[in-house]
C-alpha cells in the first residue's frame, strides 16, 4: 500500500482542517448548471449597468442643447435689436407697427449671406424670433431655437388656445407637443411643456404659469407627419425701447 | 493511517452534497469560454464608455469656454464706444484680430487701477508648448484720463481716453494703436513659470483652432447686409459707418464621440463650433 503512494507522505505537522485525505471523491465544487447561473446573474449586472450609458448619453444631449439653444437664442435677439429696428422715416407710421408678430424664422433664410449659427440655414439648427408690443412702447422679444431631427424636416408654428392653470395645460387644439415653448401671446410668458398626454390637448408646462389665451407653439413636421416631440432647444426674452416696424 | 471523527467531521460541512463532484475539464472550458465572452463583451462596453465619458469631459469644458468667452465678448461689445474706434483686420501672425474702444468705469484685471474705458482686442496668440496658434486671447488697455498712466498692454502706445477719441483711422489707430496690440503674441498654457502665470489673465481658452471676425453693415431697407472679412478701422468721425453688428466665430478642439454617438452629423469632426453675434455699441 506504502509502495502505491504516488506523492511522498505528509510530513508530520498539525492536524488539517480541510478536506482530509479520504474524502477527496466526496468533494464538491460548482457544477456547471451553478456556474452558469452565476454567470447569468453577473450577465443581468452587467446589463443593467451597461443601460446607464444611454440616460448618460441623453443627459449630455440635453446639455448640448441647451448651450447651443442659448448662444443661438442670444445671437438671435442681438440681430432682432440690429436688423428689425427700422429707422427709415418713410416707414414711420403706427400703422405699420408689429403687434403680435413672427419676425424671423431663420430655418427658411438665413441673414444676408451669412447664417444665424454655422448650421442654421443648411442644417439642423434655427431659430425663431417673436415681437410682441409691449405697454410703454417699446416690444418684447422672444427668441427659440431649435434643433430638428432631419435637416429635410420642416419647422411651424402654431397658435392653439390654451388654458394654463398652475403648470397644467389644456389646449383647444391637438397642437401640444413635449418639448415645446409654448409662449402667451397677450402677456409674453413662456415655458417649456415637460409632458403632454397621447391626445396632445393636454399638458405639463415648466414652471408652473397661470395664463390663458392664444399661445405659440412649436412642431416638427416630417413630410405631412408632426412629430411626437417639438424641436425646440431654448427660449429667452428681451427688451427693446426702439419700434418695430412691418 | 486512520481517521478520527474529529477530523472527519468539517469535511462532511464542506462538502455540500454527497453525490457531487467538481466539475469536469470540459465543463470547465465550457464555463471559461463563456465567461471570457462575457470579459470581451463588457471589456467593449467600457472602452466605449470610456470614450464617451472621455468626449463627454471635452465637450462640457469646450461648452463650458464657449459659454463663458461668448459672455465676455457680449459685455465688451455692449460697451463699444462710437467715440473710438473698431477695427477689425489681421494679428500679424495667421489670424484675424478685433480691436475697439469701450467707454465707460472700467478696472484692470491686473490690478487696482479703474478708468473710463478701455482698448479691448480678441485674437489668437501661440500656444508656446506646440507652437500653434490655439489660443483666444483677450488683451485689455485701461484708458485713464491721464497720459501715460494706461495700464495692462506692455509697450507700444500708451494713449489716454481723451486721445483715443481724437484718433483717426487711417493715421494714429492704424500707425500706433493697431501694431501695439498686433505682432507676435506667445502665451503658454500650461503656465511654466511666474511670467506665464502672469500672461494667463489674457487667454480665454485654448485649443482653439480657428478664429473668425466678421461685421455686418446696416442695408437701406433697416436690416443688415452681407458678412464681410476685409480688414478696415472705423473712428469717430464717420459714425454712420460703422457696422451693425460683428460676429466671432471660433472652433474648440474636442473629441467628438459623443457627438458622433448622438449622430450629430453636421458637426465637424472632433470640434465644436461657437458663433457669438453682437450689436456693435447696444
Amino acid at each position: 500500500m506504502e509502495a502505491k503512494r504516488a506523492f511522498p507522505r505528509r510530513a508530520p505537522g498539525p492536524p488539517r482542517t480541510t478536506c482530509p485525505a479520504g474524502t477527496r471523491a466526496r468533494r464538491a465544487g460548482f457544477s456547471l448548471a451553478e456556474l452558469l447561473i452565476s454567470v447569468g446573474i453577473l450577465s443581468i449586472g452587467l446589463s443593467m449597468c451597461a443601460t446607464l450609458f444611454p440616460a448618460a448619453l441623453k443627459e449630455n444631449e440635453r446639455s448640448l442643447n441647451n448651450v447651443l439653444g442659448t448662444l443661438i437664442c442670444e445671437n438671435a435677439l442681438s440681430l432682432g435689436k440690429v436688423s428689425l429696428n427700422g429707422d427709415d422715416p418713410d416707414r414711420d407710421d403706427p400703422a405699420n407697427e408689429v403687434e403680435n408678430d413672427v419676425l424671423q424664422d431663420w430655418s427658411a433664410k438665413g441673414l444676408g449671406s451669412g447664417s444665424l449659427y454655422p448650421y442654421g440655414v443648411s442644417g439642423k439648427l434655427g431659430c425663431i424670433l417673436l415681437a410682441r408690443k409691449i405697454e410703454h412702447g417699446g416690444y418684447q422679444l422672444v427668441a427659440v431655437a431649435y434643433r430638428k431631427r432631419k435637416s429635410t424636416n420642416s419647422v411651424q408654428i402654431r397658435w392653439p388656445t390654451c388654458t394654463v392653470n398652475n403648470g397644467n395645460v389644456s389646449s383647444s387644439t391637438a397642437d401640444l407637443r413635449v418639448g415645446s415653448p409654448l409662449v402667451n401671446e397677450a402677456s409674453g410668458e413662456f415655458g417649456r411643456l415637460v409632458y403632454v398626454a397621447e391626445a396632445h390637448t393636454s399638458g405639463q408646462l415648466e414652471p408652473s404659469l397661470s395664463f390663458s389665451g392664444k399661445c405659440m407653439v412649436v412642431q416638427e413636421k416630417e413630410g405631412t407627419a408632426i412629430l411626437e416631440a417639438s424641436p425646440g432647444l431654448w427660449t429667452l426674452s428681451s427688451r427693446t425701447g426702439l419700434r418695430i416696424r412691418k | 493511517m486512520t481517521h478520527t471523527p474529529e477530523r472527519s467531521a468539517p469535511a462532511a460541512e464542506w462538502a455540500r452534497s454527497p453525490g457531487a463532484t467538481g466539475m469536469t475539464l470540459m465543463e470547465m472550458m465550457v464555463s471559461v469560454a463563456i465567461l471570457a465572452g462575457m470579459i470581451v463583451a463588457f471589456n467593449i462596453i467600457l472602452t466605449q464608455s470610456q470614450r464617451v465619458v472621455s468626449g463627454t469631459q471635452r465637450m462640457i469644458r469646450a461648452n463650458a469656454a464657449g459659454m463663458a468667452v461668448a459672455q465676455v465678448i457680449r459685455r465688451d461689445l455692449a460697451a463699444v464706444s462710437k467715440n473710438g474706434f473698431l477695427h477689425v483686420g489681421t494679428d500679424g501672425q495667421s489670424g484675424q484680430m478685433l480691436a475697439f474702444a469701450t467707454a465707460g468705469t472700467s478696472e484692470s484685471v491686473t490690478g487696482n487701477a479703474e478708468g473710463l474705458g478701455s482698448i479691448v482686442c480678441y485674437r489668437l496668440a501661440v500656444n508656446s508648448v506646440d507652437s500653434t496658434p490655439s489660443i483666444l486671447c483677450r488683451r485689455g488697455l485701461l484708458l485713464t484720463a491721464n497720459p501715460g498712466t494706461s495700464v495692462d498692454v506692455a509697450g507700444g502706445a500708451q494713449p489716454d481716453f481723451f486721445d483715443v477719441q481724437k484718433l483717426s483711422a487711417d493715421g494714429q489707430i492704424d500707425t500706433s494703436v493697431v501694431p501695439a496690440l498686433r505682432g507676435g503674441l506667445t502665451l503658454r498654457v500650461p503656465p511654466a513659470n511666474l511670467t506665464d502665470v502672469g500672461n494667463l489673465w489674457q487667454v480665454l481658452t485654448y485649443n482653439v483652432q480657428q478664429l473668425r471676425i466678421e461685421y455686418a453693415m446696416r442695408n437701406t431697407t433697416g436690416g443688415i447686409g452681407a458678412w464681410q472679412t476685409a480688414a478696415r478701422t472705423w473712428d469717430s468721425r464717420d459714425q454712420d459707418a460703422w457696422p451693425a453688428a460683428v460676429k466671432i466665430w471660433f472652433r474648440v478642439n474636442t473629441t467628438s464621440e459623443i457627438r458622433r454617438a448622438l449622430r450629430d452629423v453636421d458637426d465637424p469632426a472632433n470640434a465644436a463650433d461657437y458663433e457669438v453675434i453682437c450689436p456693435v455699441g447696444s
